[in-house]
């Protein structure tokens, strides 16, 4: 009992500090660190567990995710992504709507995270409807609501790190993502179509055959990204971290045969690549040490046993999960969320019969949704930044496009095959 | 008679870019090398992989260096954003001041560690000193450390400012 109140006394001040805005991991490590002196456990443990966290072979592929997104947002291959979507599919009602979640789809199967999304293709994307003079708040409300495809369409960075935490298989979760991307930007398509109609947007005129396949032939290069990677790793040539390693071969040799990367640019590519992933990794080690005192403290276990008493359906579980996620999501910074909550739901969710890659792919795209809920969402404000618009007005502009987002969510918690059958076609099931 | 001045107080920060820069194109580097001895030439290498979780490290260590100088940390900044004036500056205070402990922490911890049993072990690849791998975690937290202290210092001082006035 002594031990529980102590351990309640480190958890309130961690919330505290939280709080009060001290960054996220140095949060995590303070909470660990009290944890290792009030257990008089030698402190060079905590280090030494804290330096070998990222010791894996699997994490290094984040890195070069984030490397591989920004050397072609450098190469400006988002540009050449969206003139083909635009020539593809502008003439439909809602035209650069779709066009918009068309790129998002196409970029995400490059980039692992919904910011760099934002970064590169939504300015892209913000510029070109209001040339076209889409309305202000609709272009930044679906710029945004397309961007959440990027975590969840493989690579993803969150997933990856999902993996790692959960000890699941990294290709798997990849490969689970593949469909419910693709079903987010169905729905999206599906909402864009809606209220173009009702809001009598335009349309572009239809790309004759020439202008097709010209902007196809620019676009090809990036097209064919998703199917190296998604091909490479399923039939087991390569490791996740090797594709990424591929894709920014890649990428690099696009940006140099296209005359956009200078050596120059590529120095300022790394330093800022340096940073992005610095500050996701080093929350990750600490997130290693975190996980640590939970399993010592057999936290899941607990958690499991007082669970499996009022919920036994895994399904349920799950809802009740992504609702919990949705309402943190709210108020606390994703990745946030993801480092503190894997450690303990996934053993305890496995106890109770959920799929860890179906719990992978779920609450990844629950957690990425947190990125546009107020008052904390960083995508909003993101992208209310590009478009220079008001908070308020974003979060405005944003919720109708909340639902089809939530409607997808829940389709994709009650029908696990949109997440399992790929990975179950191609790998075989799961033993 | 500024221009060196600022050049001096910006060396911290290009030192550790260089650093970590370099951490992450070699780390790049050294596992293409890999995917071209292991998929075209069929003879893949004992020692990238192995290279490259140890520059994983190296570019965490530092780049987290270089995030605390520009505070560029993911931290929960809304309910901060509520606070104001002193009390918004005390927060901040309070902040540098926790980190600075965990730092401090980690300092020690480093020490401790690279003077204990580890100063023997050699990695199984490249036989390369675990000693030099460690060795980023005392040196860029003692970056940190003085970056906090830094900015607790120059925080206190305006809550002092602004009590005065």
């Amino acid at each position: 009992m002594e031990i529980l109140a102590g351990n309640l006394i480190i958890f309130g001040g961690f919330f505290l500090l939280l709080v009060l805005g001290i960054p996220v991991a140095f949060a995590i490590g303070l909470m660990t660190l009290a944890y290792v002196v009030a257990n008089d456990i030698p402190i060079v443990l905590l280090v030494h567990r804290l330096s070998f966290a990222l010791d894996t072979f699997s994490v290094l592929a984040i890195p070069l995710f984030i490397l591989a997104a920004q050397l072609m947002n450098a190469a400006t291959i988002t540009n050449r992504i969206f003139a083909f979507a635009q020539a593809l599919i502008g003439h439909i009602r809602g035209g650069l709507g779709q066009v918009n979640v068309l790129g998002s789809l196409v970029f995400s199967g490059m980039s692992g995270s919904a910011l760099a999304d934002l970064g590169g293709l939504g300015q892209v994307e913000l510029r070109a409807m209001k040339n076209a003079g889409y309305p202000r708040d609709f272009s930044v409300a679906i710029t945004a609501a397309s961007s959440v495809i990027g975590p969840i369409f493989p690579p993803s960075i969150p997933i990856i790190i999902y993996a790692v935490l959960a000890e699941v298989s990294v290709i798997r979760l990849l490969l689970g993502g593949v469909l419910p991307g693709i079903l987010i930007a169905l729905v999206l398509m599906g909402a864009v179509y809606v209220i173009g109609f009702r809001r009598d947007l335009p349309r572009e005129p239809r790309a004759n055959f020439k202008q097709l396949m010209e902007t196809y032939w620019t676009a090809l290069p990036a097209l064919v990204t998703p199917l190296i990677l998604l091909g490479g790793i399923s039939f087991g040539i390569f490791s996740p971290t090797e594709a990424a390693m591929v894709t920014v071969a890649y990428a690099l040799l696009l940006g140099f045969a296209y005359r956009e990367l200078s050596l120059r640019r590529l120095a300022a590519t790394l330093v800022e690549t340096l940073k992005m992933s610095a500050s996701v990794m080093f929350i990750v080690a600490t997130a290693f040490l975190f996980a640590w005192v939970v399993s010592v403290e057999q936290l899941p276990q607990s958690l499991a046993r007082y669970l499996t008493e009022y919920i036994h359906n895994p399904t349920l579980f799950l809802l009740f999960l992504v609702a919990l996620v949705l309402f943190l999501g709210m108020f606390i910074e994703n990745m946030t969320i993801m480092v503190l909550l894997v450690p303990i739901v996934a053993p305890a969710a496995a106890s109770v019969g959920v799929d860890l890659v179906h719990l992978g792919v779920t609450f990844t795209f629950a957690v990425a949704l947190g990125l546009y809920t107020p008052p904390v969402g960083l995508g909003l404000y993101l992208v209310g930044k590009l478009a220079d618009m008001p908070f308020e007005g974003t979060v405005r502009a944003f919720l109708p496009f909340l639902v089809p987002l939530i409607v997808a969510l829940v389709l994709m918690v009650l029908l696990p095959q949109i997440v399992l059958l790929l990975p179950d076609l191609l790998l075989g099931e799961a033993v | 008679m500024r221009a060196p001045e600022t050049r001096a107080r910006e060396t911290d920060r290009l030192v550790l870019e260089v650093l970590g820069a370099a951490s992450i194109g070699l780390m790049a580097v050294v596992l293409g090398l890999q995917v071209v001895m292991r998929y075209v030439l069929n003879s893949p290498l004992s020692w990238p992989e192995e290279l490259a979780r140890y520059l994983m490290i190296w570019a965490t260590f530092i780049g987290a260096a270089l995030l605390v100088r520009e505070d560029g940390h993911v931290r929960l900044d809304y309910f901060r954003g509520l606070l104001r004036g002193k009390l918004r500056l005390f927060a901040e205070i309070i902040d540098q001041l926790a980190a600075g402990l965990f730092l401090l922490s980690l300092l020690w911890g480093s020490w401790l560690l690279l003077e204990g049993p580890m100063v023997r072990f050699r990695s199984p690849a490249l036989q390369l000193p675990l000693v030099a791998v460690m060795a980023i975690v005392p040196l860029t937290s003692l970056c940190m450390l003085a970056y906090t202290v830094r900015q607790a210092w120059v925080g206190t001082k305006r809550l002092l400012v602004d009590s005065t006035t």
